[in-house]
């Protein structure tokens, strides 16, 4: 048996081609005629658009996988030498396949809900199919004719072995990031999705809101896996010693978060107020377009990225794309925009909602200031022409007062209640924990801790840390029962039950808390070195001494390495603390030199150490790059904080069970 | 030889797929265009949102956001709201039924 994967795959991909095209026509058709048939054939097609682009993507996988060189992608991106999981993951180390992967978890997500189709209302149905449909024909088409990754080599013979992958790439954290970032990317596509069928078919009730809760809630959830995951690649494989630098792809990534995150809250005012109608389809149409610009931003080569590892010209079908999604989206706001109004006002500015309209203005404004920073070249340029780039000191001027603000009113979210707070209950409310906060800031500058934001950032987040912490008291104090068990274990585990949404949420503050304050400490009170030691010499900082105790190579398949074995003692009492092994990579294919920091750990701080070169006269001196980053782990603690409390919303078992109402056999009497 | 079989097959499979529906007496009518018709699920709509709000009410109240007396006029305009809503939905339903 003779099977030719790079035809197969090729073929598996022309299929969910016609059949995205075939399954967009159809639900148009339907939902014009209601022809129930047809929309039953729009469904399979949508599930078996999924499963053939799942299957092409494993063919892809089963070329890198057998290093089948006759394919152009397999040979550009992989070699033998390579290790089989990074032969796997070099499937997103480019664009073609970085795109297949994208459109194989878009069909994925549509083919979910395509599964799920005859639980939605029946006005829903046939238009959502039709938008699930032309959100995976664009990405399919752009694999299919633009970015096909099952190219035959353009060679008279198939080369013995490939390129190999960029060396950045071979790290097990950038294995992960990408998938995790394009399920958040695709499963931003469902929301979209739902609301433009809400559009299309005039039911613009919250149902598509309800409905979309929990793939909101995921996307949210893979985007800040994804961003972090990203953070934590570019701090132990780019060895500056930093995790963010506002890069335009990381800002791609970042941006979509934002407006996700306002999506996620004011979600909530239109549940309960009906409000923000208009607002929410906005935010999700802009959210969903996002993730395409963000694609069109790396890919395009407008900007330029120390991460854009896939630049090509197939950028401006993005913008084409997003023109389009732009035009039909206002198009039908403005066509429905009766159905659209609002049905009630603010009654209070001291009230949640109002709360949460300002935080997701902050969040917006934070949005808009890095897409000005992010396209400030392109527009310079188109000025002035010069391209003139903004960087770090522009990002953070603009977005570090907003984000402070932000984690105010966080805090301040909280403790006011629904509708309207009167005066007192909001004395009542602050005045303890801001006393507190306000006591911090002064022991902080008592204790030397210099600079206006970081203290600002500590005492805030102290704050916001006491509401979150007497939110929970109170709601434990709250969950009385009359049962013989009222201990608090208990009682928070009944408030857990009963109002797992708001308290999960209050446990994703807590993460951001803690992450803030690992942002702030390790940004505000890094401390940078550079020196050169001979064997046997030591160099101070911070509370660490290091000695040189030896240079050694190895040679394994894929590279070969230069390390150094630094001894870390502690400055006052020597005690060795242990064994730091900063290396120099060179890998013989794609005769590149990389860099690999070694880290030491610790809740207090990350002791950072870079092997920045040879002495090439005595090759017996090293030259070393060293970061004492304070408090940096509390960054990551912080985002698994979040993760679990994503994890908690998404299983909520209130929430998964159906509610709908059922009448009661005698007439009510309400 | 192979590939271009399997690819046949696939096809084969895909087409019949598609078309079933159009073919077998199975009430795709019934099945697909199911649903909450548009008032009572506007209605449903409602009701879970009023009693959302009546959560959020008594936890705001007893976590000592509201006074007591703020907290007894809101409750009871959410009540006499809700009440309204059931009402209406179960006349829907028994129009429906």
């Amino acid at each position: 048996m003779n099977l030719n994967f790079n035809d197969l795959g090729s073929f598996l991909l022309l299929s969910s081609w016609v059949l995205a095209l075939f399954g967009l026509l159809v639900g148009i058709y339907s939902g014009i005629t209601k022809n129930s048939r047809w929309l039953e054939s729009g469904r399979r097609a949508t599930l078996a658009a999924g499963a053939c682009c799942l299957a092409s993507l494993l063919c892809l996988g089963y070329l890198f996988l057998n290093s089948d060189f006759s394919n152009q992608y397999v040979w550009q991106f992989s070699n033998k030498e390579m290790p089989s999981i990074y032969k796997f993951t070099a499937i997103w180390g480019g664009m073609d396949g970085s795109m297949l992967l994208w459109c194989s978890f878009l069909a994925l997500c549509s083919a979910t809900v395509a599964y799920r189709l005859a639980r939605y209302p029946q006005q829903l149905k046939a238009w959502l199919v039709a938008v699930i449909n032309s959100s995976s024909l664009f990405f399919i088409t752009v694999v299919t004719y633009l970015t096909n990754p099952f190219r035959y080599i353009d060679a008279p013979f198939i080369p013995p072995d490939g390129n190999g992958l960029n060396p950045l790439l071979q790290n097990p954290y950038m294995a992960i990031h990408p998938p995790l970032l394009y399920m958040g990317f695709t499963a931003l596509s469902i929301p979209f999705a739902f609301c433009m069928a809400a559009l299309l078919s005039g039911q613009t009730t919250n149902d598509w809101i309800r409905l979309t809760r929990r793939w909101t809630v995921i996307a949210w959830g893979f985007l800040t896996l994804g961003v972090s995951f990203g953070g934590y690649w570019a701090y132990i494989e780019l060895g500056w010693g930093g995790f963010w630098a506002w890069d335009p792809v990381e800002n791609a990534s970042f941006m979509p978060w934002l407006t996700a995150t306002a999506f996620l809250h004011s979600v909530m005012v239109q549940e309960r107020k009906n409000m923000l109608k208009f607002w929410n389809i906005w935010l999700i149409v802009l959210s969903y377009s996002l993730t395409v610009f963000g694609t069109f931003l790396t890919r395009s080569g407008v900007v330029q990225s120390v991460h854009a590892f896939a630049s090509t010209d197939v950028g401006w079908v993005f913008l084409l794309y997003l023109g389009i999604i732009f035009t039909v989206t206002a198009t039908l706001t403005i066509l429905r925009r009766k159905t659209l109004a609002p049905e009630r006002e603010i009654e209070s500015f001291f009230s949640r909602e109002s709360v949460f309209l300002l935080n997701n203005l902050i969040l917006l404004s934070i949005f808009f200031a890095t897409l000005w920073g992010v396209m400030f070249p392109i527009i310079s340029e188109a000025v002035t022409g010069v391209k003139q780039t903004v960087s770090v000191p522009f990002f953070n001027a603009v977005n570090v007062p907003l984000f402070l603000a932000m984690i105010f009113f966080m805090g301040v979210g909280p403790l006011i209640a629904w509708q309207k707070a009167s005066f007192v209950q909001l004395r009542k409310a602050f005045l303890l924990p801001f006393l507190l906060a306000l006591f911090v800031a002064i022991l902080l500058v008592w204790a030397g801790v210099e600079g206006f934001y970081p203290i600002l950032s500590y005492s805030l987040c102290f704050f916001v840390l006491l509401t979150i912490l007497g939110e929970f008291h109170r709601g434990m104090k709250a969950q009385r029962t009359n049962r013989d068990d009222d201990s608090m274990p208990k009682r928070f585990s009944e408030l857990m039950r009963k109002h797992r949404r708001r308290y999960a949420g209050h446990l994703i503050h807590l993460g951001v808390l803690v992450a803030t304050i690992g942002i702030t400490a390790s940004m505000a009170h890094k401390v940078e070195r550079e020196f050169t030691l001979s064997f046997g010499e030591s160099y101070s900082i911070g509370r660490f001494t290091l000695e040189l105790q030896d240079l050694r190579e190895k040679n394994l398949r894929n590279f070969q390495s230069l390390y150094a074995e630094v001894r870390v003692l502690d400055r006052a009492s020597k005690a060795q603390l242990g064994l730091l092994t900063p290396e120099l990579r060179y890998y013989h294919r794609n005769r590149e030199t990389t860099s690999e920091v070694s880290i030491r750990k610790s809740l207090r701080e990350d002791l950072y150490i870079v092997l920045a070169g040879l002495d090439e006269e005595s090759q017996s001196k090293a030259a070393f790059k060293v970061y004492l980053n304070p408090l940096q782990v509390w960054l990551w603690i912080g985002v698994i904080i979040m993760a679990f409390g994503t994890v908690l919303i998404i299983f909520d078992p209130r929430a998964l069970r159906e509610k709908k109402y059922r009448a009661p056999k005698e007439k009510t009497n309400l | 030889m192979t590939t271009s079989l399997i690819a046949v097959l696939i096809t084969i499979g895909i087409i019949w797929w598609l078309l079933a529906p159009h073919f077998n007496r199975e009430d795709h009518q019934s099945r697909m265009l199911k649903g909450t018709p548009v008032e009572v699920s506007r209605l449903d709509d409602e009701r879970e949102r009023y009693l959302r709000m009546l959560n959020d009410l008594e936890l705001d109240y007893k976590t000592g956001k509201l006074g007591d007396d703020e907290y007894q006029i809101l409750r009871q305009e959410l009540v006499r709201d809700l009440g309204k809503i059931l009402a209406d939905l179960d006349r829907n339903l028994q129009t429906e039924s």
